[in-house]
């Protein structure tokens, strides 16, 4: 897949742990690949293939490719074609990082290759005394961006040369969620954590033999009370395990990935200096910081934290922490404050999702047409049935084209195959393979036949998904798929038969099928858009700033409130359900208003005390029609409730615009959908118990009715107009047709046997 | 005439020079009622008289190429070497003193030079002045002008569409000892981004060896002005490389090995159907009407759909192809130039040598050496253990020092020293002669002196292996020398004759 990538490289085992949640982030926050770059040394490390699993695991929960090089060049081979970020969590002029600091040197230009700070104390960014001794003071990064954790005066060991390309993110772990402690062994007690075969504890002497001296007799102490220490291993440097070092019976390891520890549960930490230390006084529990008992070893970055040496002193903090443990959690958030370090998790966050964001658009430019697309003559549009949003979001802005003649359409449905391959046979349900393959050949037939430049299928979710997606493929036609609605998770709320049907299993396989297959996915929200990255589907995807569009068929009056409205199928009659209630209040007060039901939806029973003020008009199908019935009906307010769930989070504000097209005053839900429409007076947004006073406002005074339907109209001209949906469409069909052709030409132009492409194949994320 | 090419290796017989420069000529010389056939050295076998009237040596840069030239002389075949690559005329270079030092010594035994160039030939001329020497340009494969127009047309109509201009840089990327390949590319890349301010949006696609693709060259590969990617050279990967690039971005740097290449890169490009692109030196003057020097230019003609290669260019094109690199008349030239040498004397009877290894020689020779009845002389600064026929050795009894021979060499010793050679044996336990060092010879040293001191070795390089011929002259009374060597700044000879 060429195009735009944020590739994360990862070398030493420990990048799993600072690469995550950056990888999760970029998940939900942007389009375009995700790749995961390896080193053949990271698996050669790995002998416990303990972070091969981790990797598989975030790659597969990512919707990332994993890509393994042996060399500078391998990687090139997977990185040309690609622009966008490269984020690497330890690279460096150090050998150390030399696997990562090349493919750097040699990356295309159209990444921007971003270096994370690995650890607290970290080589090139803040070092210590044996950190100099053994490195240097003069390191230096491949990258173009560096994220440092804390702001520049305390990142004291940056290269002058270094400085200009600081980027203060804060620490990415801060955007680990804290795990539950379920699934984790059983957690009481002190942690203590190694990191021996550290630089730290080499560098000025055996440090590390004194470490484990005193946290042998530590342990015995314990012992005697009856009370178990645990003991975690660096992750990477693991010097206890790969040196079977002998450990006291009270001991209990801990080597899961430091993201799946709950470091809160522990009673206290101890470690060395190293960046554990920071977790544990991030996971607020009374931490101390060893240093040997000459005090040669350097831990003035960590000066301000409880210091321990010998074995008094571990005693005595054991001691302290159940005596004083707020005491030791003050001096840490005095800690925290001086260093200057971001540590608040959605702040951290911002600052990362603005950087890669950012960098995530470079190049973008370059792989765009400059000419102006040539639209599509025959669009084939595949749907479960000429259903009211292939209408709103494709007949009507498309409808002046198809008039004209410009575009020729043709509708292939699933109703029209249930026609021809009927569901049952003698009585009895065909679910066989041999009918589904028989509506998938007569779809490919179809296809064929009308020889589309674009199909699209329209929320498709039936038999021969696969068949479109292959037949365009085939074909060379570029397939859009357009979902309005989180169709792989549709909820019980919606009624219990809408339910069953739409989570059959053939029918999610089908969106899923299509939402892979496409070579666009066209989502009516951001917000849908967002879902569905979520969900790992890393296909293209666009949305337009509007879903619906309107034009006005009645003009704001002014007039008193005498008819209010809801209009809507059945699926929302929980959301109707909420402000039933206030309704009835407002109805019983206001005895000259009017409440009517338009479309499927049935009348709730507790509304039948109103008798024929209150009534259901049935459903219109053809959309048009709908429309001009609708706005027979003349309502005053129309009423948008939903109710809070994920489900009505990905919604369209189709309502608002029908609403307002119609002259009503538009009442909705706040924090889902209608938040954008509604400002500036153009709707009033409520929560759950505010629907009555809303009501009754508008009631009482007809000139703020007024006022409030004339802005919302205004609104729809100038930003809901079919003009403006058609524009959009039509550029949603152009980028269709610009991946389609960047993808065939990218096999013309990249030779997909190419010998430097053979060695950095994907792998399956399962390594 | 039978024409024999000697290559050094399997390997050589599949690249780009193999079939540019001889593959290509083959048929047309069968025209003429001459053949032309290539053999890896190693098989060829110079005793008994080859089946051919004339030999010519490509790139055997060892001792096997000066064995066979003197051979296949002395049996009154004519010989000859094709110099393509300057190694020669940067003479204070040490890089190649081994390699001045094998043209010394072969031109000796050569009856002519071939040269890709006459910037070659002008070097040569200068180097080996009494060599009878004849320019043969690299020809080009075919000329299809039908198919030539329909291509360039239809790929000038693609760039007029799409305004994306697919550009191609293919060849060796890296040479051992000189910045060539991709530091040329890289060195003058700057103009392919002019292209953008003419609307065009270049798209360079580079072909070249895996062994030129060091990170260093990666690194300044990532930092050209143009969307580029690399695919691994292969015949078939050029061919498409140039089917598909509207032209050929062939940039030349002014060092004397690349003034002396020759330009078969441009008329494999042209007669591909690419316009061509040349920056830097003028290697490619000859062809300067229908090959740009700027982005400008070729943008330019782009608009007003005038390349410079077109349809109505081609019967120019074609008249220069085949006055550049025509392979009838190339072909012609040269069989005229063969047949036009005097045939060298034979010698009676046929001489052996003594193949003396040098600081780094092979195995290959001495095998190579010995097959052929010739002696094979350890040197004293030898780095390889091989089995020699004359081997300088202190006796682990005695102490004394003294001259171990093989059977073949204990034949050819001077009647006075066979009779003192006793049989003993090597310190492997093969069965030798054994005759004391006669005096007035350094005795060997037990153990090398530093033996991984090339400074060290060199200081005495030169008074070991006169001491060396000179005990060769005691002993056989008059045979033959010659040096193997294959690196510098060994072999320098000092400017002595390699063969006595």
């Amino acid at each position: 897949m060429s195009g735009r990538h944020i590739v994360f490289l990862l070398n030493l085992l420990q990048d799993v742990n600072v690469i995550r949640p950056l990888a999760y982030l970029a998940a939900r926050e942007f389009d375009g690949g995700i790749a995961y770059l390896v080193s053949a040394g990271f698996l050669k490390r790995d002998n416990l293939r303990l972070w091969q699993r981790e990797l598989g695991q975030i790659a597969a929960e990512t919707g990332g490719t994993i890509h393994i090089y042996s060399t500078p060049l391998d990687a090139l081979a997977m990185l040309q074609d690609k622009h966008g970020v490269l984020v690497a969590a330890s690279e460096s002029t150090l050998s150390a990082h030399v696997e990562t600091h090349d493919v750097f040197r040699l990356s295309p230009a159209g990444f921007l290759k971003v270096t994370l700070q690995h650890g607290y104390e970290c080589v090139g960014f803040l070092q210590n005394r044996e950190h100099v001794i053994a490195h240097g003071r003069n390191i230096r990064f491949g990258a173009d961006v560096v994220c440092g954790w804390c702001e520049a005066p305390y990142l004291t060991s940056l290269a002058a040369s270094e400085r200009p390309k600081l980027y203060v993110s804060g620490p990415p772990m801060v955007l680990n969620r804290t795990p539950s402690t379920g699934g984790q062994q059983d957690v009481h007690g002190g942690l203590i954590c190694e990191n021996l075969h550290s630089v730290r504890l080499r560098a000025t002497g055996n440090h590390g033999k004194s470490f484990m001296d005193n946290f042998e007799r530590f342990c015995a102490r314990l012992a005697g009370k009856g009370q178990r220490v645990n003991l975690r291993p660096h992750p990477s440097g693991q010097y206890v395990i790969r040196n079977n070092i002998a450990l006291p019976p009270n001991v209990v390891l801990n080597s899961a990935p430091i993201y799946k520890v709950n470091l809160a549960a522990f009673d206290f930490g101890v470690s060395a200096p190293s960046t554990v230390v920071l977790d544990m006084v991030l996971a607020s529990i009374p931490t101390a910081v060893w240093r040997d008992e000459q005090g040669i070893m350097d831990a003035s970055n960590y000066e301000g934290l409880v210091p321990v040496s010998g074995l008094d002193s571990w005693l005595a903090f054991a001691e302290a922490v159940s005596q004083d443990r707020e005491a030791i959690l003050e001096r840490q958030r005095a800690f925290l404050g001086r260093i200057a370090m971001p540590t608040d998790p959605a702040d951290v966050y911002g600052r990362f999702a603005r950087l890669l964001g950012g960098a995530a658009s470079i190049g973008e430019v370059s792989i765009r047409a400059e000419k102006a697309p040539v639209p599509p003559r025959r669009i084939a549009f595949i749907a479960n049935s000429i259903i009211p949003t292939l209408q709103i979001s494709f007949l009507k802005p498309l409808q002046s084209l198809i008039d004209s003649g410009e575009i020729a359409t043709d509708f292939i449905t699933e109703v029209e195959a249930i026609e021809r391959f009927p569901l049952k046979t003698r009585g009895k349900l065909d679910t066989s393979d041999a009918r589904l393959d028989r509506v998938g050949g007569w779809i490919e037939k179809r296809l064929a036949a009308f020889a589309p430049d674009l199909v699209v299928a329209c929320r498709y979710s039936a038999p021969g998904a696969g068949h479109v997606a292959a037949w365009a493929r085939q074909a060379n036609v570029p397939l859009v798929y357009h979902i309005d609605d989180d169709l792989l998770n549709i909820p019980r709320e919606i009624g219990e038969k809408k339910f069953l049907a739409h989570n059959q299993p053939s029918r999610l396989a089908a969106v899923d099928t299509l939402l892979r297959g496409a070579d666009l996915v066209y989502a009516s929200t951001t917000k849908l858009k967002a879902r569905l990255r979520q969900l790992s589907y890393r296909t293209p995807m666009v949305t337009g700033p509007i879903y619906c569009s309107g034009h006005i068929l009645n003009r704001a009056s002014f007039r008193p409130v005498r008819r209010v409205g809801y209009m809507g199928v059945q699926d929302h009659a929980h959301d109707l359900a909420m402000i039933v209630p206030q309704l009835v209040r407002y109805l019983r007060r206001n005895t000259e208003v009017i409440f009517e039901l338009f479309g499927s939806i049935e009348k709730p029973k507790q509304l039948e005390e109103f008798g024929e003020r209150v009534f259901v008009s049935g459903p219109v199908q053809n959309y048009n029609e709908f429309l001009t019935e609708f706005a027979k009906r003349n309502w005053d307010i129309g009423l948008c409730p939903l109710v809070k769930m994920p489900f009505n989070e990905v919604r369209a504000n189709t309502k608002w615009v029908d609403y307002t097209c119609v002259g009503a005053a538009v009442l909705a839900s706040r924090d889902l959908v209608y938040d954008g429409c509604c400002t500036e007076g153009c709707g009033l947004l409520l929560g759950e118990g505010e629907w009555l006073e809303a009501l009754e406002r508008l009631t009482d005074d007809p000139g703020l009715r007024f006022d409030m339907v004339s802005r919302a109209q205004t609104r729809v001209e100038q930003d809901y107009s079919v003009k403006r949906l058609k524009d959009q469409v039509l550029s949603v069909f152009a980028e269709a047709s610009r991946l389609k052709r960047a993808a065939k030409s990218g096999q013309w132009f990249h030779h997909p046997h190419g010998p430097f492409e053979t060695r950095a194949q994907p792998v399956t994320a399962e390594m | 005439m039978k024409i024999q090419v000697l290559v050094p290796s399997s390997e050589f017989l599949s690249t780009a020079g193999a079939r540019i420069r001889y593959h290509r000529i083959a048929p047309h010389l069968k025209k003429l009622g001459h053949s032309i056939s290539l053999q890896v050295i190693d098989s060829f076998r110079p005793r008994p008289r080859p089946d051919c009237d004339a030999v010519l040596i490509s790139k055997c840069y060892d001792a096997r190429g000066l064995l066979v030239a003197a051979e296949l002389r002395a049996q009154g075949i004519l010989v000859g070497a094709d110099f393509f690559d300057d190694y020669y005329s940067q003479a204070t270079d040490s890089r190649f003193v081994h390699l001045r030092s094998w043209l010394h010594t072969i031109s000796r035994h050569l009856g002519f030079a071939l040269c890709s160039t006459p910037a070659m030939r002008e070097n040569l001329a200068r180097l080996a002045p009494s060599l009878p020497c004849h320019t043969m340009n690299d020809p080009y494969e075919a000329i299809d002008r039908d198919a030539l127009a329909d291509r360039v047309e239809a790929k000038l109509k693609r760039v007029q569409s799409s305004s994306v201009l697919e550009l191609g840089w293919f060849g060796i990327g890296d040479n051992p000892h000189f910045p060539v390949g991709l530091n040329d590319l890289v060195a003058q890349a700057g103009c392919l981004a002019g292209f953008r301010w003419h609307g065009l949006s270049p798209r360079l696609s580079i072909i070249t060896n895996r062994r030129a693709l060091t990170t260093e060259r990666l690194q300044l590969l990532a930092r050209l002005p143009v969307p580029w990617r690399l695919e691994e050279w292969s015949e078939e990967a050029e061919r498409r490389l140039i089917e598909r690039s509207y032209a050929c971005f062939i940039p030349v740097n002014g060092q004397p090995f690349s003034i002396a290449k020759s330009l078969n890169r441009a008329v494999t490009a042209l007669t591909g159907g690419a316009q061509v692109l040349s920056a830097g030196y003028p290697l490619y003057d000859v062809f300067s009407d229908f090959l740009y020097r700027d982005a400008e230019s070729l943008a330019a003609d782009v608009r007003n759909a005038k390349p410079r290669l077109r349809r109505s260019t081609l019967p120019a094109f074609a008249e220069a192809m085949e006055r550049h690199a025509g392979p009838a008349g190339e072909v012609a030239s040269l069989a005229g130039f063969l047949e036009n040498l005097p045939a060298p004397l034979v010698s009676d009877p046929l001489p052996t040598f003594a193949i003396i290894h040098g600081r780094n020689s092979t195995s290959h020779v001495q095998k190579y050496a010995q097959q052929f009845g010739h002696l094979s002389i350890a040197g004293s600064h030898s780095a390889t253990k091989l089995n020699h026929d004359v081997q300088p050795v202190i006796d682990s009894v005695t102490g004394k020092a003294a001259v171990q021979l093989s059977a073949r060499a204990a034949e050819l010793l001077r009647k006075d020293f066979a009779r003192a050679a006793r049989p003993g044996k090597t310190a492997s336990g093969r069965p030798c002669h054994v005759l004391p060092l006669p005096e007035g010879f350094p005795r060997p040293a037990t153990t090398p002196p530093a033996p991984d001191s090339e400074a060290a070795a060199l200081a005495t390089y030169r008074s070991d292996i006169d001491d060396i011929r000179r005990l060769l002259d005691h002993l056989f009374g008059g045979i033959p020398v010659i040096i193997s060597e294959t690196t510098s700044p060994f072999g320098a000879e000092a400017g002595r004759s390699a063969v006595g």
